[in-house]
């Protein structure tokens, strides 16, 4: 299936991208590592008149340790992340969780920004053409009905991006540019929780940097995705916690951030709110696990039934609060 | 579209082009440049075949555009060996057994290398995980595997391997496929990668609605689109429907009544490229009726629902019924009873290579190349729907990515493109689209199978009842032997004394399901699981259990076929051996599972007319030997076996022996790569023809050495006098020789399965079925998660009697990837899903679980012999049996681990969790 016809401009620089989009305003879609948009492209998912290339920002392209934290340039591919000693040992279970996106070849395409701007996916719309004319068009193609959820009336498509959940989860920022204004803003408010619109970027801002805190001592996070295979496969459900040993082996703060069950990352607020100060043991994991389970929001838009998918965000966050704890415990006695 | 200049580096040579913007990489390197060793399998990154190192990387060559690798560096198959030298990875590949149907391979390859450059000495783990971008569908990722390890320089199972010891100098020795190096090489062409002058390229207008009657079709605005050449529906064709047998005539190519699901063939352009063919697709006009329309087998069986063929009341497509004994007396005086209701959906083939079609239809016939298991059985149907003779049809040999049953019949895509190339006078290309490939092609029934099996108090098996419903889709393909392989691989496996099977295919509006290897699945999972049940509540060992029931040479099944060769009790000792299953059976921690199964298989059964083969042997000048058989290699490796056969027949050395094979206007009749029948037939066809050559040279050697030809020995290459090997000429002499006397070597044979022509699947299912049975047994070792019901495979073992081996190699490949195909595929991981309206969910390998390099273990492969007396050197079938016992073993693993009987397949994640909560609650009583 070729290729729908579209006009290419490949930038030099961030200020002439940002012109470009400005410029061809809505008729413009932007190219990063392209392993999701060709096969959008393909399925005539998207139509654009221009297509932005991205590849040739140099100036995006870039990983920095700063006394703040991590900078990274949106345009740095999943690959190079994963061999980056900085976060290999700065940051280990980022590293894990890259190491679960898609497969080694489309990592080395693939980019952190644009893994993050993923279009959410469902899987009565993520199809051919054909197969999608055959349906008739979902509430996302202007058509009245949900094919997912029976009467819905708004397009619940799945956020399937890993990495979202942990960045949130260690209050990563994002740095957005357009030819008027540059803006910074937490990831968590990123994204807007509508399945056709999943992310906040107008038509005329480019996603330009992702930043990541240090973490401070006594904190340890960790991230758990479901799958079926060990590989190629979207995340049917993905947990990212971050938990902070206060003195005496308490919780002293916690955030858990539930990914690819629902339109957008979800954080689950009652966590944060109500168990700072609670020792860790299996009881409050409980807790917390019927927590995740409760602010998750799968519905029948995957493979994988949704009633699994919620009952394993309950397992997935345990694992993933086990796992970050054992890490607070290694931290601080190093 | 204005076009960009760029340039690149490729293969090392700088590249100057103009493309348009829109055009992909793969495109480019493909159609452009004709570097067609990168392949295309799904175009939207998932399998791998387009794989290309960019700067050093390995990238999805379909998902880069072309402007965007302005600069670089890419370095395709075809750039990695210096002329005739095999880069290392290639030659360990080569060597080792990594390639079968070598579709992958291009992109294996190089994805291998890309890795050994970065790590020189990677673990087994590591080079999973680097090739798990990358699917295989014929060596289970085992051989594979071996060859990168090999690469980098570490000791493989392969290489420590003693030889089998093999009394013949060819036969019966490890032997690298002489299709491996072209494969590695990427030089290896599959019917996409053929470019004709003047081809115009093909697309289907495909039904939208899963039952639907055609008022009307109106082509006149296609037709008017520039760069339209023919635009053609059912109008064109003539009335003539498509059956495997003369009963199950129910399809027409391009229907004019009603299209029956969704993706059926309606109308179809051959236009001057790929886009305008689409968008002339696009104005066709048909006018709908839409009819009620049913998916579900057991409800399309009920009443009251909507007719799928008019001429089919009940929507039954076939039943088989078979009833030998007296088997509700036999169960009500069984000492134990095991019963249970088994389901499962739908399984697809997922060659890796798309099906594509290059069509040249000229005043002399047809020239067509298409994936094929076997050209004859493409011929004669395309000679009837075209209104030809068969003698005009000329279906061309061409390498095929794959096969699995699914390319067994007629696909409506070879008559399409045969059509348009008619009409137009012009070559065609049809390729299908990955989403086309799952579903317009045939695949492999969903299944609901009800079985109960008594024992008696010293554990011998006193009767089997197994009721059998298929969801067949739309249209009959192979049903007939579709709905009999359960119960003949049932019957050759264990001793039944009575034994009732019926099975009913039923029609439904979904796509047309063939033939598979371990189909229905549920069946054998079925009568494995109670088997194990009543080990259970006998107490006996499973393996025990087994051996007591197992079938012996000379045995004959219920249905009276005779068991010639049988190794079946020593695959069962020889794999539990392996396995460790007398340490482990019974003493493994909770959640860990062991389980087996058993399986036997059919080779060559009766297929009429079209059943047996015939082989040519000819010598060149210089004396090398042309072998010519109608026989298919669809990756299992055919080519290089009767070139094996003909070589150790006529006493030369392998390297003398070139093949000709698969060509319908060269090649004599061949059944068909189908009912593991290649070896057993078309290879027992080609040792006659050889033999008779053989006599033909030892006539004329001794004239030349004046002796009796009685006393005369061919090998090596010479022919000598029995005990005085200074007596001896040179065989390429000999020919010569007999050249020079107008007696040239000609050498011909045949051989048709030793079964019985009066057996007919439906009406008459008794008699010998095949003229040999392999048997295979299967163990695998699981762990469950049981937070989260994922099913981790830790070991797999499987034996297969083959009768005797004629490339040990191959053999192995054929176990190692049947082991896949019946346990991670066919018991954990694979199924299809449908919409309300019959849309198939995931006809992609994104949704579709086809599992990666790194969700199998290293499978451990066994060959047994049993020297059948029919067969060639005594050889069967190489390695599908395991495909079925693997089934049993996977099911009878989780079943080991869990403590429950699993009741649907594939048991993913959410059914396993399901079965552990419903213990938990007690809602389940295993008793």
């Amino acid at each position: 299936m070729n290729l729908p016809q579209f006009e290419f401009i490949q930038p030099r620089s961030v200020e002439e991208t940002c012109d470009l989009l400005k410029k061809h305003g809505e008729e413009a879609t932007l190219l990063a590592g392209g392993t999701a948009l060709i096969v959008y492209l393909r399925y005539r998912l998207k139509k654009p008149k221009v297509v932005i290339g991205l590849k040739g920002l140099t100036g995006l392209n870039y990983l920095s340790q700063q006394k703040e934290g991590l900078t990274i340039g949106s345009m740095v591919t999943l690959e190079t992340l994963e061999r980056s000693p900085m976060i290999f040992h700065g940051y280990p279970p980022l590293n894990s969780a890259i190491q679960q996106i898609a497969v080694p070849p489309v990592r080395n395409q693939a980019t952190l920004g644009g893994n993050i701007c993923l279009e959410n996916r469902c899987i009565f719309y993520n199809q051919s053409e054909f197969w999608r004319k055959t349906q008739g068009p979902c509430l996302r193609l202007g058509g009245g009905v949900c094919y997912a959820v029976e009467k819905g009336k708004r397009c619940q498509a799945v956020y399937s991006g890993d990495l979202a959940p942990l960045l949130i989860a260690l209050n990563a920022k994002v740095k957005i540019l357009s030819a008027q204004r540059e803006r910074t803003l937490p990831l968590a408010d990123f994204f807007t929780g509508r399945g056709e619109k999943p992310n906040i970027l107008n038509q005329d801002e480019l996603l330009t940097e992702i930043q990541i805190p240090l973490t401070e001592p006594g904190v340890g996070y960790a991230y758990e995705k479901l799958r079926v295979r060990e590989g190629m496969e979207f995340p049917m459900a993905g947990v990212a916690v971050r938990i902070k040993r206060g003195e005496n082996g308490t919780i002293e703060q916690i955030k858990i951030v539930l990914g690819a069950v629902g339109t957008a990352p979800i954080e689950v607020t009652k966590a944060s709110d109500l168990l700072v100060g609670q020792k860790f043991d299996d009881k409050i994991l409980e807790e917390f696990s019927n927590q995740a389970m409760e602010a998750a929001r799968p519905v029948g838009n995957q493979i994988m039934n949704s009633e699994y998918r919620r009952k394993m965000v309950g397992v997935l966050t345990k694992r993933a609060l086990r796992r970050a704890w054992a890490m607070t415990e290694k931290r601080e006695s190093s | 579209m204005e076009k960009i200049s760029i340039s690149l580096k490729i293969n090392g040579r700088l590249e100057t082009l103009e493309v348009v913007p829109y055009r992909t990489l793969l495109e480019v390197l493909r159609e452009d440049l004709q570097l067609t060793g990168t392949k295309c399998g799904c175009e939207d990154g998932s399998c791998g075949t387009c794989t290309v190192l960019l700067n050093g990387d390995p990238i999805r060559s379909c998902l880069l555009l072309a402007v965007e690798a302005q600069g670089k560096e890419i370095l395709t198959i075809e750039g990695l060996a210096q002329g005739e030298k095999l880069h290392p990875v290639q030659e360990a590949f080569v060597k080792h057994g990594g390639i079968q149907c070598g579709f992958c391979t291009p992109g294996m390859i190089l994805t291998a290398k890309a890795l050994l450059d970065k790590n020189p000495t990677p673990t087994e783990r590591e080079v999973r995980q680097a090739l798990s971008g990358n699917l295989c569908r014929c060596t289970g990722y085992t051989k594979i595997v071996e060859s990168v390890m090999a690469a980098s320089g570490q000791e493989v199972p392969s290489s420590r391997k003693e030889d089998f010891v093999s009394p013949y100098s060819v036969v019966g020795r490890r032997t690298t496929r002489f299709d491996s190096i072209p494969k590695a090489k990427g030089e290896a062409k599959y019917s996409a990668d053929l470019y004709l002058p003047g081809m115009l390229y093909a697309k289907v207008l495909r039904s939208p609605y899963p039952h639907a009657k055609i008022l009307n079709i109106d082509t006149s605005q296609a037709e008017k689109l520039p760069g339209v050449r023919a635009v053609i529906t059912g109008k064109d064709a003539l009335p003539y429907r498509w059956g495997v047998f003369s009963y199950t005539r129910d399809m027409q190519f391009l229907p004019t009544d009603k299209a029956r699901f969704i993706g059926q063939e309606v109308a179809a352009v051959a236009a001057i490229s790929e886009e305008i063919a689409q968008e002339a697709i696009d104005l066709i006009k048909v006018e709908w009726e839409p009819l009620p329309f049913v998916l579900d087998p057991e409800e399309a069986l009920g009443e009251g629902a909507p007719q799928i063929h008019e001429d089919k009341p009940g929507n039954v497509s076939v039943r088989i019924f078979v009833n030998e004994g007296d088997v509700e007396k036999a169960l009500f005086e069984s000492y134990f009873v095991e019963e249970g209701r088994f389901s499962s959906p739908e399984e697809s083939y997922c060659q890796t290579e798309n099906y594509a079609v290059v069509a040249n239809f000229d005043s002399t016939g047809l020239d067509i190349w298409c994936p094929n298991a076997g050209p004859h059985m493409k011929a004669r149907p395309l000679s009837n729907a075209l209104g030809i003779p068969t003698s005009d049809v000329r279906v061309r040999k061409i390498n095929v990515g794959g096969h699995f049953g699914g390319r067994s019949e007629i696909s409506p895509g070879d008559f399409i493109a045969a059509l348009l190339s008619k009409k137009t006078g012009r070559p065609v290309k049809l390729v299908y689209t990955r989403e086309e490939n799952f579903n317009c092609v045939r695949q492999v029934h969903g299944s609901v199978t009800h079985c109960r099996v008594g024992v008696d108090r010293e554990g011998k098996l006193t009767a089997v009842d197994m009721k059998v419903i298929m969801d067949g889709g739309a249209y009959a393909s192979t049903g007939p032997i579709a709905a009999s392989v359960a119960y003949i691989m049932i019957e050759g496996t264990y001793k039944f004394p009575n034994f009732r099977y019926e099975a009913i295919r039923s029609y439904t509006n979904k796509p047309p399901r063939g033939m598979y290897p371990h189909h229905p699945r549920t069946s054998y999972a079925a009568l494995e699981l109670l088997l194990d049940s009543l080990a259970e509540k006998l107490g006996m060992d499973p393996l025990e259990f087994r051996i007591k029931n197992a079938v012996h040479e000379g045995y004959i099944t219920p249905t009276r076929t005779v068991i010639t060769s049988c190794g079946e009790v020593e695959t069962m000792r020889l794999a539990s051996e392996k396995a460790g299953w007398k340490e482990k059976w019974g003493h493994l921690p909770p959640y860990r599972g062991i389980g087996m199964g058993c399986a036997s298989m059919i080779s060559g059964f009766p297929m009429g007319i079209r059943g047996g083969s015939a082989a040519f042997v000819r010598f060149n000048e210089d004396g090398d030997v042309i072998v010519i058989s109608g026989v298919m290699d669809d990756g299992q490796g055919n080519d290089s076996m009767i070139a094996q056969i003909a070589a150790e027949e006529l006493g030369v050395p392998l390297t003398k022996v070139k093949v000709i094979t698969g060509d319908t206007s060269v090649t004599p009749s061949d059944q068909g790569a189908y009912s593991q029948a290649s070896t057993l037939i078309s290879g027992g066809a080609v040792k006659a023809a050889a033999a008779d050559a053989k006599e033909q040279l030892l006539e004329v050697a001794a004239q030349m050495l004046e002796t009796k030809k009685e006393g005369l020995v061919a090998r090596d290459g010479m022919i000598f006098v029995k005990d005085e090997p200074e007596r001896r000429v040179e065989i390429s002499k000999v020919a010569r020789k007999a050249l020079a006397m107008n007696r040239a070597i000609l050498g011909r044979g045949d051989r048709w399965p030793d079964a019985d022509p009066s057996r007919e699947w439906v009406k008459n299912p008794r008699g010998q079925i095949a003229s040999a049975i392999s048997f295979g047994t299967a163990v695998a070792e699981v762990e469950v998660d049981p937070e989260t019901g994922k099913v981790k495979v830790l070991n797999m073992v499987a034996a297969h009697d083959c009768g005797y081996p004629i490339n040990p190699m191959a053999v192995e490949q054929q176990i190692q990837r049947s082991a896949v195909e019946g346990g991670p595929q066919g018991v954990l991981m694979e199924k299809h899903l449908w919409t309300k309206r019959g849309q198939n969910l995931n006809a992609n390998f994104i949704d579709y679980w086809f599992p990666l390099s790194i969700d199998v273990p290293h499978i451990e492969p066994i060959i047994v012999t049993s020297q059948d007396p029919f067969g060639p050197f005594g050889a069967k079938e190489g390695g599908l049996s395991v495909s079925v016992a693997m089934i049993g073993a996977m099911a009878n693993a989780v079943r080991n681990a869990i403590g429950i009987t699993p009741k649907e397949l594939p048991i993913t994640p959410d059914v396993v969790l399901r079965l552990l909560e419903e213990k938990r609650r007690g809602f389940y009583k295993e008793v």
